[in-house]
């Protein structure tokens, strides 16, 4: 063993195990705190918690709920309400309509493919149409609700107001174009307005 | 008492020494699998398109062999070598220690030949499947007679706090371990839970949480108590710290599991138990850190010198922090924000690399000189062993934080004025933390790196050494305890090692308990619902395809009842949707997106090609590829005998529907491959195992959705 100080030789044990020695200091008075704090804080949060009248994680989720489902019902309204002066803002810039292409891209080609040629959902460059008529009018809130149950997602949710409005100017701007083996027409036919 | 006379005994080192070897080679096999996984996620190409490589099939591997085999092999040498000394007689018996030593190494190499070959229970450090976990539970109780052969045998009346904390270990783990490893065998290598569900997740959290604590734990604080006094020649600290944290660790840790599960479908009472018993934690934890830390006191400059004592101060410090992470995770708010990201993974890490590899090394530097009779091969390579794993291990920890951090940000992060999600897309909280995947490779390889370093070090070490003759030791034999059932003063407790192995089971007993009990044996906690119906048995294919290609290691199956969770996923989860789930994949990790509620979310097609090859759906997607599920066929003569087995487990199946189970799955499996040759799928995949998945993955969820959220009706109240 090292040489000790006076102050560990006064709390020496009188026992060792194969060579090991050990002193008894007392407690470090901040470990013996906190040690009770911790048990302490224990029974006191269980106690409301669980005990008392505590408000359950499934009641607090319930609030902010309600809170958001109110701005949420603000900000779709205000959404759905298609604003054919912001439309034509996009349509016409050729900006925007490339900021539509590449959210097209990212988000529908998975079912849509390239250009929208047509896959898992229909083709959208045709004359024929399920949900929507052909117009902006008509696409862009199909696009808002989608058809889950149909497969389409909604989107809504899920992208912004600026790129709903650049991802329809883009579709509008491909309409029949010439397409590489499209999927078969689906839904009735709307001649196209030029 | 010193009246009888010296006995001469020797003591057994030759397995000490097979331990040590064992130990750094499963070390250096550990680091290597997480290493691997590491870089997988960074670049998902490294899964290489085979099975047994991809990182469901390898993560699993990788904590199995860290835990059991690294650390595993790592205590053995520890306990046998301090045990014989610490009660002055050699090891119970020699046979059994060979027994045990090649029983252990048997164990790990069928676990690494079946894991990769996907034969898993599906629960997260309990995947052996029922055979494996036989052979656990026999080695297990060769240790345990061997150690307590040993310690009836001893010839030193009072046992050293070390050793206290062995017996906990012991004990605690093969309680643990048989509780959770409850199986009903299907076949040789597959198996369903006997618990479902909630009952399910609460009974593995309560083993997982205490795999860590007594396996990665109070061992290794035992063995700290032995080498560190040892290796530093100065006594311990605090004789009574000791008493008062090794009791109130052992009787508090067991009650921690379920913070595990906060947010989850558990009963809140239990949750709250969890995260309580956790904050209190925290004292006991670092008066264990405390006494190791004061011990060293007045040998910080043979710290600076040498590296044995070096990791040993290290490793006690990571403990500290480690300990000190854990209960503020545990606490809701945090917990909220950290669970199922990459916090968690660095959490672990700092103590499984900061804690225990780092006290193994300090300790393998001891014991090597020690048992070769000679001095270690370079201090200087042990210095730069310490630096690199240091550096390794804090990119590890710092880039898991970041990681960690940014996504739970992100996950949770909400438009204030439109209520949406500023991030609806997962894969976008994916792009953002591969930089840190990265760094996380790199530190992982330093502290490989470091690894190997050492075992250079101990090689050259070993190499070097010449012959010696062994050793031989004399003591008095003890006299045999009297009054046996009384004590007043813990010193006599300590000279009784039944009470005291008594009372340790008492403590731990206590909180597994009043955890577990109830939600076992009362329906009140986890209410069925009508609406929920057991799998179909394509489903139930799909399902153990799922499990097969540990998919839970990337995706939850829990969504939480925050707002933006369920914006995201859907409704929140409720206990009654698992009741059929065995074993129950809720997961604890996000690496992917919840999908929880992903049934009817996509088309056949959607998943069909997703699962081809993630990267034709989601552009950047780093989820694996799985094209062997396109060439393999269903197992569909194996689902009357899994229905049998649910059925006989509780799970309402019918005779005519076992009966008929290959009829109805081929039936159900037609109904997918129509939907799918829309799409230009051939008819005859319709025998392959992706349609199963199919079937499974689309039923996700889907029944649950019209079971009503808890807090309306609070709210109506
Ligand atoms: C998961 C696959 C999927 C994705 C992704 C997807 N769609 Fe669709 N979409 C469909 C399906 C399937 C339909 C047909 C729905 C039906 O038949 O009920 C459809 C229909 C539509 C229609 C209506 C077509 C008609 O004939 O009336 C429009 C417009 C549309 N999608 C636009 C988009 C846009 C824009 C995006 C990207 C923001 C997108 N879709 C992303 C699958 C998808
Ligand atoms: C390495 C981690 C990893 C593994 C292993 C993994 N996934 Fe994924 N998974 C992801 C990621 C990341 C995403 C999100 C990107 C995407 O769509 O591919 C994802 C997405 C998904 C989705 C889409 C969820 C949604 O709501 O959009 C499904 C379904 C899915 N995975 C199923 C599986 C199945 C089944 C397995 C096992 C056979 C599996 N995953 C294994 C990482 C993983």
């Amino acid at each position: 063993m090292n040489e000790m100080n006076e102050e560990d030789k006064a709390v020496l044990l009188d026992h060792d195990y194969d060579g090991i020695q050990e002193l008894d200091h007392p407690l470090p008075r901040w470990w013996v705190m906190s040690f009770w704090g911790g048990i302490i804080f224990a029974i006191i949060y269980f106690s409301y918690y669980v005990v008392g009248s505590g408000p359950s994680l499934q009641y607090e989720y319930g609030l902010d709920l309600k809170h958001l489902k109110e701005v949420k019902k603000e900000y779709l309204k205000n959404l759905s309400q298609f604003n054919s002066d912001t439309y034509h803002s996009y349509s016409q810039s050729p900006e925007m309509l490339k900021v539509g292409e590449s959210n097209f891209n990212k988000h529908c080609v998975a079912c849509h493919r390239d250009k929208a040629a047509g896959d898992i959902g229909p083709n959208l460059t045709d004359e024929y149409w399920l949900y929507a008529e052909g117009t902006p009018e008509t696409i862009f809130p199909f696009i808002l609700t989608g058809n889950p149950s149909g497969g389409m997602p909604a989107w809504a949710e899920m992208l912004k107001e600026d790129e709903l409005y650049a991802i329809t100017a883009y579709l509008m701007s491909i309409q029949g174009i010439e397409q590489e083996n499209p999927k078969a027409p689906q839904g009735e036919r709307f001649e196209r307005i030029k | 008492m010193t009246t009888s006379k010296l006995e001469s005994f020797r003591y057994d080192d030759k397995i000490v020494k097979f331990f040590i070897i064992a130990t750094m080679v499963w070390g250096a096999v550990a680091m290597l699998l997480g290493v691997t996984i590491a870089f997988q996620l960074a670049d998902w190409r490294l899964n290489l398109g085979l099975e047994w490589m991809t990182f469901g099939r390898m993560r699993p591997l990788h904590t199995n062999a860290a835990i059991f085999a690294f650390a595993g092999n790592g205590i053995f040498a520890g306990v046998y070598y301090s045990m014989q000394r610490l009660c002055k007689a050699r090891l119970f018996s020699d046979k059994l220690s060979r027994v045990h030593f090649w029983g252990w190494q048997l164990i790990i190499v069928s676990a690494a030949i079946s894991l990769l070959s996907g034969a898993t229970t599906g629960k997260e450090y309990a995947e052996l499947e029922w055979p494996i976990d036989i052979a656990i539970t026999v080695i297990w109780v060769v240790f345990a007679v061997n150690f307590f052969g040993t310690l009836f045998n001893r010839r030193e009346k009072h046992i050293y706090v070390a050793i206290w904390f062995y017996i906990a270990t012991i004990i605690t783990v093969a309680v643990l371990h048989i509780v959770n490893s409850l199986e009903f065998p299907v076949s040789f290598m597959k198996s369903y839970s006997i618990y479902a569900g909630v009952q399910d997740a609460l009974v593995q959290w309560w083993y997982g949480h205490n795999a860590v604590a007594f396996f990665l734990t109070t061992p290794f604080l035992g063995l700290m108590y032995y080498f560190i006094p040892k290796a530093a020649k100065r006594p311990v600290y605090s004789y009574r710290l000791s008493i008062i944290h090794f009791w109130s660790l052992v009787f508090i840790y067991i009650w921690a599991g379920p913070h595990h599960l906060l947010y989850s479908s558990l009963p809140n009472w239990v949750q709250t138990l969890g995260m309580v018993f956790s904050v209190a934690l925290w004292a006991p934890s670092w008066g264990g850190m405390i006494n190791g830390l004061l011990t060293l006191r007045g040998a910080w400059d043979q710290v600076r010198r040498e590296p044995m004592l070096k990791f040993m101060a290290a490793a006690v410090t990571f403990y500290g922090m480690a300990t000190f992470e854990g209960p503020l995770l545990s606490i809701k708010s945090f917990n909220s924000l950290a669970h199922y990201t990459d916090w968690i993974v660095g959490h672990v890490h700092s103590g499984t690399i900061g804690w225990n590899y780092f006290l193994i090394a300090g300790i393998l530097y001891y014991l090597v000189p020690q048992l070769w009779r000679t001095k270690i091969y370079s201090k200087e390579l042990g210095q730069m062993q310490f630096w690199t794993a240091t550096i390794g291990l804090a990119l590890y920890i710092v880039s898991m934080w970041i990681a960690g951090v940014t996504q739970g940000l992100m996950w949770r992060a909400v438009e204030p004025d439109t209520g949406n999600l500023v991030y609806p897309h997962f894969i976008e909280t994916v792009v953002r933390i591969v930089p840190m995947y990265w760094v996380r490779a790199i530190g992982g390889t330093l502290v490989l790196i470091s690894f190997i370093m050492m075992i250079y070090n101990l090689y050259k070490t070993i190499k070097n050494a010449g012959e010696h003759e062994e050793e031989v030791f004399q003591a008095p034999a003890i006299e045999k305890s009297k009054g046996f059932l009384f004590f007043k003063k813990h010193r006599e407790l300590e000279g009784l090692p039944l009470i005291f192995t008594i009372l340790v089971v008492i403590a731990i007993g206590v909180g597994s308990a009043i955890e577990i009990i109830p939600s076992l044996v009362s329906t009140k906690f986890i209410q069925k619902n009508e609406a929920i119906t057991p799998y179909t048995p394509l489903e139930l294919a799909g399902r153990d395809i799922y499990i097969r290609e540990g998919c839970y290691t990337c995706h939850s199956q829990m969504i939480r009842p925050m707002a933006a969770e369920t914006m995201r996923y859907g409704k929140y989860s409720k206990a009654a949707e698992f009741v059929y789930d065995r074993p129950f994949q809720w997961g604890s990790r996000r690496i992917g997106p919840d999908i929880a509620r992903v049934g009817g979310k996509y088309p056949h097609m959607w998943h069909y090609r997703h699962m081809w090859d993630p990267r034709e759906v989601t552009l950047d997607s780093i989820m694996p590829k799985y094209p062997w599920l396109f060439s393999k066929k269903t197992d569909y003569q194996v689902l009357p005998k899994k229905l049998k087995v649910m059925a006989a487990l509780g799970v309402p199946y019918g005779s005519e529907q076992i009966e008929n189970a290959v009829a109805n799955a081929k039936e159900q499996a037609e109904e997918i491959i129509a939907a799918l040759e829309e799409g230009g799928v051939e008819n005859k995949m319709k025998d392959k195992q992706i349609v199963a998945l199919i079937a499974y993955l689309q039923r996700l969820g889907v029944e649950g959705r019209d079971i009503e959220d808890e807090s309306t009706q609070e709210e109506e109240e």
